[in-house]
């Protein structure tokens, strides 16, 4: 009776450390949940065309790696950020392009959206250091990313979707105002007059 | 040792173990204490900052979690995204009967606000230093005259993005009728952008129109997404003057030039000419709102989300900000409350405040 219930708490105790280690590398960070899976983000380009790609498309074309944060209305800083996704001048490429004098926007799920010109879309920001001071930062990119440190992104960092800027170089940071959340419509806007 | 301790010693490890956080779920030491969550625009985080302090010292119940934003961000935070705060304050009044009265609380008929404070006013003038070109000659009757210079730097919020940025726009051809020279607006700052501002009048009233792409082509005429990006350049030195808001400037140990109350959006007095000048932007940044300001007296405006969580706690944070020492705290972050605090609706303010406006 008592080597049963040795047993017993033996297993117990077992399942209580296997949870705990489960809980604490938390694997299933890693994978995405359907809502992701689902998302759909529609592409428009400079002449109508419209181009709607999935998830898996967006993460099947080429992608590029930097660091960058940014900081809020207040001055509050988040990041600098691994960051991993694919430029916006790609994205325009795959709707027939951008030329010099267009300009992007970028529409969000919640209904919230910015406009970049042209320079932008190229990465052409000024940057900063943590004490908000204005540092130039080399070959900046501006990037809709859908890895974060690694993972997939959280739902309030913007799941599936975020535009970022970033680059080769540590510790750039620029306005939160275009780093746009749940990025679902990229639109390039044909200036020519 | 026997088997069974050997079971005991372990589980005894397993409990140490979750129990001094393997687990990385996130905990919270309970303090029995209530989280009162009050989401503000960024130019009353200083004075909140002050009040929370003093308030939580003597209201040891309640632990205040201050949350700073633009002040449309402030109230979408609350009706668009999801979050449940206990009180909001914000720089524009009209932002709440806009964004608020007008919107049900999902899977219900009851508005998110139909009654607010207006507890607070500004001024909008030009923050400087001792250091920035001409500090010693600019004054009330020169100073369109100083920042038109070529070897002048002015810094400019966004006006898509920052309210400090199309109130500039506005006192700017405020000024224009004020000191009769219609050059003003133009001369300062209308021909640095590219495209470029269009201001049209019809009967006196000033339409100014902000394109969906703004860029200055004058090095001298810096403009940033958010007005403390244009502080931290005039405090290393690299610009002259910044339009700003006086607490915020006076905050940040910063001089501040008054300008006339006809043009610095101040006084109730001067509504009328105010309302003359209205900013329309041609880009939309939220779904949820027209973007398009009319001039007004900046006032500020607090209200209790009917969702809030803790609305009797929020009551007792209004009563304080309200009370002597709130108006004390507010003096010292020379941001003063209005002489006498307004509410627009006192029949549906909860019954603890009613008494503060018979």
């Amino acid at each position: 009776m008592k080597d049963k219930m040795a047993k017993a708490l033996l297993i117990i105790g077992v399942l209580f450390i296997l949870g705990s280690v489960l809980v604490y590398l938390q694997p299933w960070q890693g994978q995405v949940d359907a809502e992701t899976r689902n998302w759909q983000l529609t592409l428009v380009g400079r002449d109508g065309d419209e181009k709607v790609l999935s998830y898996k498309d967006i993460t099947g074309l080429p992608a590029y790696q930097g660091k960058g944060g940014f900081f809020s209305t207040i001055g509050i800083v988040y990041g600098p950020y691994d960051a991993k996704g694919v430029t916006l001048e790609e994205l325009c490429e795959q709707v027939g392009g951008i030329v010099q004098g267009d300009a992007v926007m970028i529409t969000a799920k919640d209904g919230y959206s910015t406009v970049l010109d042209y320079e932008q879309v190229m990465g052409e920001f000024i940057t900063y250091n943590s004490e908000l001071k204005e540092v130039p930062h080399p070959e900046l990119k501006t990037i809709l990313m859908y890895k974060q440190d690694g993972k997939p992104l959280a739902d309030e960092d913007g799941k599936p979707f975020r535009i970022a800027v970033v680059s080769k170089d540590q510790g750039l940071l620029n306005e939160g105002t275009y780093w746009v959340k749940w990025v679902n419509k990229i639109e390039v806007l044909n200036k020519t007059p | 040792m026997s088997a069974r301790k050997w079971v005991y010693a372990f589980l005894l490890v397993a409990i140490i173990l979750t129990a001094t956080g393997c687990s990385r779920t996130d905990t919270r030491q309970d303090n029995g204490k209530v989280e009162l969550k009050v989401i503000i625009a960024g130019s009353l985080m200083v004075p909140f900052q002050a009040i929370e302090k003093e308030f939580e010292r003597d209201n040891p119940d309640i632990d205040v979690l201050l949350e700073g934003h633009g002040s449309v961000q402030a109230i979408r935070c609350v009706t668009e995204l999801g979050d449940i705060a206990d009180l909001t304050a914000v720089a524009d009044t009209q932002l709440i009967p806009a964004m608020m009265y007008s919107t049900r609380i999902p899977g219900s008929d009851t508005p998110y606000a139909d009654w607010l404070v207006k507890f607070s006013a500004n001024r909008l003038g030009i923050a400087y230093k001792d250091e920035s070109a001409y500090s010693s000659e600019i004054n009330a009757d020169n100073w369109y005259e100083i920042i038109s210079r070529p070897d002048v730097s002015i810094g400019l919020a966004d006006p898509r993005i920052d309210a400090m940025g199309y109130r500039t726009l506005m006192t700017m051809q405020l000024a224009e009728d004020y000191y009769s020279d219609n050059t003003i607006f133009e001369r300062t700052i209308g021909d640095a952008f590219n495209p470029p501002l269009v201001v049209s009048e019809q009967g006196g009233d000033f339409n100014i129109i902000v394109p969906e792409i703004v860029k200055s082509n004058q090095s001298r005429v810096k403009l940033r997404s958010y007005s403390i990006q244009l502080m931290a350049l005039l405090e290393s030195g690299d610009l002259d003057y910044s339009f700003e808001y006086e607490s915020v400037a006076k905050q940040r140990g910063l001089k501040f030039l008054s300008l006339p109350e006809a043009i610095d959006l101040s006084s109730p007095d001067y509504n009328k000419q105010y309302r003359q000048v209205e900013v329309n932007l041609d880009f939309k940044r939220f779904a949820s709102v027209i973007p398009s300001f009319k001039g007004t007296q900046i006032v500020y405006g607090l209200t209790i989300p009917e969702n809030a969580q803790h609305p009797g706690e929020a009551e007792r944070l209004i009563e304080y900000v309200l009370s002597p020492d709130g108006r004390r705290i507010f003096e010292q972050c020379h941001q003063p409350l209005l002489a006498t605090p307004v509410c627009d609706n006192v029949q549906a303010l909860p019954e603890s405040l009613q008494p503060l406006f018979r």
